[in-house]
């Protein structure tokens, strides 16, 4: 069974094996049904483009302020501030403003907080889903809660009783159960083409292309490729296929911390 | 336990010699299926519908949508929500959708049927969509299996979009009003 729905500004589809022991078709796709509803929560909290996302509240949030928040934006954002410092800070969320001015990101009544300013680590955690701003930030998750929402997915999933199956969010895939499942990945050079890149069991792997993604420091893309990171969770996938991008460098330390495999192809 | 076997040797600016596959057809659901998953245990009638010109304009205005929408995938249930199938063009694929519409005209769910990327193709050939019937195991592609593990370039679904509002507008002006029987 496989089912797709447009989120996340993308295709979202999930499969799972018709074999599964002892569960009905109509379980199954209550299943599917609740892994999509996680999906839809995480773009409903985490969303750049939806002015009533929480993350578009901690945008208009002033220096000093603290607000409360949802616990998987709390998660979100403290995997995103650490990757930001274990990069040193090649990795920063803070660059929404940048992809606002590229025309990325749709412009917001926001405090137009200059974009060298703007920065993940500008964020405390005071505990209990609190947070407090030490400057206003423009921050875009964009390269993180993708692969976020696809845990999730598999968590609800998992949760149903279901063992094996695979979701996928536009190239933020996460496959789990027993099986082994072929990873293709579209080719940099020829968008028709797809090249087999290898078979992956119980683990995640992102891709990201140069386009989207913007140094921190200096507002240059990469150069262009595809870059793929697998990893055992898709959030960490997601978020290093970045790294990767802007580092150039296929064994940069990080990917050793989370056991992740790097895939560079060169347009 | 996370097992990786990469088919590639990986190393950074590898030209790649592997062979390519061409990108195809992806079916999600039948319209049965799609009816049980946005009306489950619910009797739909077709209903459909002749699009007048005033109609299909209105329906274009408000979507920038050109060609035109065929009136035919339309049914309706006894409490008075509708379910429409539709297709979208974009600039390399063709989408074929449900969108389910409660009574009070919000959308009750979406559903994609199929995602056929065109490259160039003349997808409305079915010759070249049989071709993808009937695959077997042995072939390089499994159709549905292998083809859906994809990582690379995202899609955008902003041609949806757009759909999904010339589906609301044909509801508000065509459907909602229409007689029940």
């Amino acid at each position: 069974m496989i089912r797709c729905k447009p989120m996340l500004g993308t295709y979202v589809e999930i499969q799972i094996d018709e074999a599964q022991v002892g569960l009905t078709s109509r379980q199954t796709h209550l299943a599917i049904d609740e892994a999509f509803a996680s999906i839809a929560l995480v773009q409903s909290l985490m969303g750049f483009h939806d002015r009533h996302s929480e993350l578009s509240m901690i945008n208009s949030y002033r220096a000093d302020e603290s607000l409360e928040i949802h616990p998987w934006t709390e998660k979100v954002l403290k995997t995103a501030q650490f990757i930001c410092q274990e990069s040193r800070g090649l990795f920063d969320c803070g660059v929404g403003r940048q992809l606002v001015n590229k025309k990325l990101l749709p412009l917001h009544q926001i405090n137009h907080v200059p974009s060298n300013e703007s920065s993940i680590l500008s964020i405390q955690f005071l505990g209990n889903q609190i947070i407090r701003l030490t400057q206003a930030v423009c921050l875009d998750l964009g390269g993180i809660a993708k692969g976020f929402a696809v845990d999730e997915a598999v968590r609800a999933l998992k949760l149903c009783g279901i063992q094996n199956g695979v979701v996928n969010a536009g190239g933020d895939l996460r496959v789990f159960g027993r099986q082994s499942h072929t990873v293709l990945l579209r080719s940099p050079r020829q968008a028709n083409e797809l090249i087999q890149i290898g078979s992956l069991r119980e683990g995640a792997i992102a891709t990201s292309s140069n386009h989207t993604i913007f140094h921190p420091q200096k507002g240059s893309t990469p150069i262009q490729g595809s870059y793929s990171i697998i990893a055992q969770e898709c959030i960490y996938a997601d978020a290093l296929t970045k790294v990767l991008a802007l580092s150039q460098d296929a064994h940069h330390p990080i990917f050793k911390n989370y056991q992740a495999e790097s895939l560079w192809l060169p347009a | 336990m996370m097992y990786w076997k990469p088919t590639l040797l990986s190393i950074a600016g590898l030209a790649i010699t592997a062979s390519p596959i061409l990108v195809q057809a992806k079916i999600y659901v039948s319209i049965e299926q799609a009816q049980q998953l946005l009306f489950p245990n619910q009797g739909l009638v077709k209903r459909p519908i002749i699009i007048s010109k005033a109609l299909q304009e209105r329906m274009r205005q408000a979507s920038s949508i050109r060609y035109p929408f065929t009136g035919e995938r339309i049914w309706k249930t006894s409490d008075g929500s509708w379910l429409i199938i539709d297709e979208v063009v974009g600039k390399h694929e063709m989408i074929t959708y449900a969108v389910g519409i409660a009574p009070n005209g919000s959308v009750k769910g979406l559903e994609i049927l199929e995602y056929v990327e065109s490259y160039g193709y003349e997808v409305a050939d079915s010759k070249w969509r049989q071709q993808f019937i009937g695959k077997t195991a042995s072939d390089p592609v499994k159709l549905n299996q292998d083809i859906q593990n994809i990582s690379g370039a995202t899609l955008s679904s902003k041609h949806l979009t757009d759909g999904v509002k010339r589906v609301l507008v044909l509801h508000e002006l065509a459907l909602k009003s229409s007689v029940s029987k």
